[in-house]
């Protein structure tokens, strides 16, 4: 039981820290913040849900897919938005899935969300925590070359020189409709591979597993992490998460373990804001 | 049937207008002074209607159990303004506006911790404020209030010019801090009647103000750098739109539906600036 436990918190962390590393992509090397990535992990986790019968993986690749179909069209709807606009716009976003969730009952099984889903096959003879604890940590290797690679690169100072300075940026002939669709794009498939493997992980989603208090831990953890290295928001995946998971083991009768949570994590994120001053203004 | 039918429209969007006029209102302000939209009058809000309905056995009178309320939203509005004008007077608007949304959140959930999840009962019909004539008459006594105040007072030129130009207004001797924290009180106050009326009408619970809050957003954002009419008539208008779509869509979609509008506002708003660059 304790190694289940272990592997479970192991998964716990590689999902996180890859939710993180592609929400800092949104976060850090565009310098909005977006409350809107449980959503996307949403989209993939529902794709997948529906879609895997048999715990295959290309199932997560189509919710992968989805997912950045999503980004595309979050990331063409906020282009030109100031960034309070794009919080609010991402806010409303996060809102909106959940609330589709619930209510497309036939689909999606409404609160009670989709049980029985099998684990993530990866082969015969693999166990079923062992399988998703590998796959959980490709994931979240593959994020971390990923973001490091392309904010390191011409497209990170794409990012970079946006983030500083819109205006800058268009006068060199860059397109702020471009990299911000791409980056959401990308930041999203990478939170719905992240949210399919989530899925087959519990063997059930439902909007609890995707809520709001899910998109602030995210922010909260990037946040934590400072802003522009993903070494730093992977410790601060492992920091934030350990704490999160000790937290199912608190059990205070007649209060619900979610207020505690959301009590926990949206006093996290004041003292984030606060604590961890963005290095960077957006000129827009 | 269809005289029937508009004029039941106009009655529920009246009903849905004079309870969540105050809020548009305290949003708007203190969007305006503050330049950012301040989340934390939805936890004056829930707050309000917590304390109003708990302080009705203790008090000799529904109007003081109201009074304890909205003094309740005000103050915290207030305390919230102060931390926000002194000491995160260097955050940018986003920063503001997610702090604000960890303070509702906070709020909320420790209200949900405090008095459960679950809706408290209704008021008895003695105290209530059910008559829709009464409220609407209400808001339009707050509306023509706060005409005269920001266009005939001294309080609402100052008002107005720190709206407009911060630094400016400092120039000219205008007392910057001093107005925008009256303006959080105020702000705090119409928050609170919006609660005290939501909670006359269906109860209260944790997360009551979270559709008020969105259905205000989508008529501040409407009428962002305008005038009170502006955002009076937006908020009238979406009233009847809501009221009008709610009966094709149903209550469970009624957020998703507000969300959608709030988003296809600030695609619009975004698109007629870029056109206009």
């Amino acid at each position: 039981v304790i190694v289940d436990y272990v592997l479970h918190v192991v998964v716990m962390v590689a999902i996180n820290a890859t939710l993180a590393l592609a929400l800092s992509l949104i976060v850090d090397h565009m310098g909005v913040y977006s409350l809107c990535h449980a959503a996307f992990a949403a989209i993939g986790g529902y794709t997948t849900a529906l879609l895997s019968a048999d715990g295959s993986v290309s199932a997560a690749l189509i919710g992968a897919g989805a997912g950045g179909l999503g980004g595309v069209a979050v990331g063409l709807l906020i282009r030109l938005l100031d960034r309070d606009q794009i919080l609010l716009a991402t806010l409303g976003i996060q809102l909106l899935t959940v609330s589709v969730i619930n209510n497309l009952t036939s689909l999606t099984g409404g609160p009670g969300g989709i049980s029985g889903l099998p684990p993530i096959a990866f082969g015969r003879g693999w166990s079923r925590y062992a399988a998703t604890v590998v796959l959980a940590l490709i994931l979240m290797a593959i994020s971390f070359g990923l973001t490091r690679r392309l904010t390191r690169g011409a497209f990170g100072r794409a990012l970079h020189v946006m983030r500083e300075d819109e205006l800058l940026f268009s006068s060199y002939g860059g397109s702020i409709t471009g990299v911000t669709v791409r980056t959401f794009a990308l930041s999203a498939a990478l939170a719905a591979l992240a949210g399919s493997l989530y899925v087959h992980h519990y063997r059930y989603a439902g909007p609890g597993l995707f809520d709001l208090t899910e998109s602030v831990a995210m922010l909260c953890i990037v946040i934590f992490g400072g802003y522009g290295r993903a070494r730093n928001v992977l410790i601060a995946a492992v920091l934030l998460t350990l704490p999160r998971e000790a937290l199912r083991f608190v059990n205070l009768s007649g209060i619900s373990a979610a207020d505690i949570k959301q009590v926990i994590m949206s006093s996290l994120l004041l003292l984030m804001i606060a604590i961890r001053r963005r290095p960077f203004t957006r000129k827009s | 049937m269809w005289i029937v039918d508009a004029s039941d429209l106009v009655s529920s969007a009246a009903a849905s207008l004079s309870r969540e006029i105050p809020l548009v209102l305290s949003l708007w302000l203190q969007a305006q002074v503050s330049r950012y939209l301040d989340l934390t009058l939805g936890a004056a809000l829930t707050l309000a209607a917590y304390v109003s309905l708990f302080m009705l056995p203790f008090v000799s009178g529904a109007a003081a159990a109201d009074a304890a309320g909205i003094v309740t939203g005000a103050v915290l509005s207030l305390s919230i303004a102060v931390a926000a004008t002194i000491a995160f007077r260097r955050w940018s608007s986003d920063e503001l506006l997610l702090a604000s949304f960890a303070v509702y959140s906070i709020v909320l959930a420790a209200v949900a911790i405090a008095a459960g999840s679950a809706a408290r009962s209704l008021r008895p019909s003695a105290v209530s404020y059910d008559a829709v004539g009464f409220r609407v008459a209400i808001a339009a006594l707050l509306l023509a209030t706060l005409y005269v105040v920001l266009r005939k007072s001294g309080m609402g030129r100052e008002l107005r010019a720190v709206a407009d130009d911060l630094e400016l207004a400092r120039a000219h001797g205008i007392a910057v801090l001093r107005t925008r924290l009256t303006v959080a009180a105020i702000a705090g106050a119409l928050a609170s009647l919006s609660g005290i009326f939501i909670a006359s009408d269906f109860g209260a619970e944790p997360n009551m103000a979270w559709q008020p809050l969105l259905d205000a957003l989508v008529p501040v954002v409407l009428a962002s750098g305008r005038g009170l009419g502006a955002v009076g008539a937006a908020a009238a208008g979406f009233a009847v739109v809501k009221e009008a779509t709610r009966s094709v869509v149903g209550d469970e979609w009624q957020q998703g539906l507000t969300v959608v509008i709030l988003l296809a506002v600030l695609a619009a708003l975004a698109s007629r600036r870029t056109a206009k660059a």
